[in-house]
């Protein structure tokens, strides 16, 4: 039996970077595995050189309650001391989103172990990006089951602002490791170590699961169009 | 087959916000929807933008299928690729005493006697009382009568709700680009409820629209359950 640990990333801003090279620093548009191991190891006080393979393999899924928006913010910096030459700078970030992910693992000691770690964390914790502090709620239950079907079950975390633009019924994406023999969308987001000497990023492939997760919203507009009902009921 | 089709518009798109903003190119999308070979003295082609909160929907009626394909690649989202049904069961179950819900955005106008000239000076309908009226006293001769409700004093007044009132000014040129001067529609947007006197006329004011400007956008009379 399996148990899955969850948090919620809903910090003001986010940034996850999985492509990101030199000057420009994207952000994908939910969580990278990468960047919640990364906030797990710092909770449990590991160094950048210490290994990190047992939390890299951990099964995990990411819920998109909120897709929130793309931020871009261009920097400029001079070195005026020597009058080099200027440095331009494109950071990318997701402002108000709001994901669920989940972290799956078959031994449930060891999920408790980080949970006891994210309640005094030896390092700040942040998400994805340093300047993006991680919210007071972060840390959610562990569950029994498995990362998907928990992450099913969960209530919605979106604002009540966003819930109003929804529809009464919807979907929210489910994003997860592919199974053995699947074929999803390849990643560079496993982190092989944190080294800043020289880190090292491995591949997985993202599959979006095909059912995801259904919620009700009754703050919701009814999206059907009265004109066209009128037509086609006719 | 008479048609009536919805497409969602995106408004972020740039072929969007050219069709949600010049009338003239609207024009040109949806009548490329349709076979050019398509009779336009005997058929009509009717369309209405609506806007609901950030949705904007574009409504077309038209004389024969259609493919929406044309708008939706340039204006709309590839998964939503617009959804056809046909027109005529609605307009064969018309019969005269039914009420329905409208919606209808118009232009209002009336014609000034001028002297000496044969034809009118064309003038619009400002106050939403004047499009009120003109839309009361229009409605018989397209088969159908607007509702009555009692107002706080008691009195009867016509069951619609004039807004959305506006000016549309853009160049009209035509199709070898020559400018050929400009044009100014005042619109109006009708709701109210209406019922039927007239079958077969109201049936023909659903599908060859109503008032001016019907190129613009004008004249698409729409109906839903009232209270639906």
């Amino acid at each position: 039996m399996s148990a899955t640990l969850l948090l919620l990333l809903k910090g003001p801003m986010q940034s996850w970077g999985h492509t990101s090279r030199y000057r420009d620093r994207t952000t994908a548009s939910y969580p990278t595995k990468s960047g919640v191991v990364g906030l797990l190891a710092a909770a449990e006080g590991r160094r950048r050189s210490a290994p990190i393979e047992d939390l890299a393999r951990l099964r995990f899924a990411v819920r998109v309650d909120q897709p929130g928006s793309l931020l871009h913010d261009y920097q400029t910096a001079q070195r005026w001391q020597t009058g080099g030459s200027t440095s331009l700078v494109s950071r990318y970030y997701l402002s108000d989103a709001v994901f669920l992910a989940a972290v799956e693992s078959p031994d449930r000691e060891l999920l408790d172990g980080i949970t006891q770690s994210l309640h005094s964390p030896r390092f700040p914790l942040f998400l994805g990006r340093r300047s993006c502090p991680a919210n007071a709620d972060l840390l959610q239950e562990v569950h029994d089951g498995d990362a998907v079907d928990v992450l099913r079950s969960e209530r919605w975390f979106a604002s009540e602002f966003h819930r109003r633009t929804r529809p009464q019924q919807l979907t929210l994406p489910i994003f997860r490791d592919a199974l053995p023999g699947e074929i999803g969308d390849p990643r560079q987001d496993v982190p092989l170590s944190f080294d800043q000497t020289h880190r090292r990023y491995g591949w997985r492939d993202v599959v979006q699961d095909a059912e995801g997760a259904t919620v009700e919203n009754p703050l919701g507009k009814r999206k059907a169009d009265p004109f066209f009902e009128e037509v086609i009921s006719a | 087959m008479t048609t009536f089709t919805r497409i969602l518009l995106n408004p972020q798109k740039r072929g969007g916000r050219k069709l949600l903003t010049n009338p003239q190119a609207m024009h040109a999308a949806v009548r490329s929807c349709f076979p050019s070979d398509l009779d336009d003295a005997s058929s009509r082609i009717l369309w209405r933008v609506d806007r609901n909160d950030h949705d904007h929907v574009l409504y077309i009626v038209g004389p024969v299928g259609i493919d929406p394909t044309v708008v939706v690649e340039q204006a709309g989202w590839p998964s939503r690729p617009g959804e056809s049904a046909d027109y005529r069961p609605l307009l064969d179950s018309l019969r005269v005493g039914h009420e329905r819900a409208f919606r209808l955005t118009a232009n209002p106008v009336r014609s000034l006697p001028a002297d000496g000239a044969k034809r009118g000076r064309v003038v619009p309908h400002v106050t939403p009382e004047q499009q009120t009226r003109w839309l009361v006293e229009k409605a018989p001769r397209h088969g159908f009568e607007i509702r009555t409700c009692a107002d706080e004093n008691g009195d009867e007044r016509p069951d619609l709700l004039v807004d959305r009132r506006s000016d549309m000014s853009f160049d009209h040129r035509d199709p070898h680009g020559e400018s050929r001067g400009r044009v100014t529609l005042r619109t109006a947007r009708f709701e109210g409820t209406l019922r039927v006197t007239d079958a077969d006329l109201f049936r023909e004011t659903l599908a060859r629209g109503l008032g001016r400007g019907k190129a613009y956008g004008c004249g698409l009379v729409t109906l839903a359950r009232i209270g639906g």
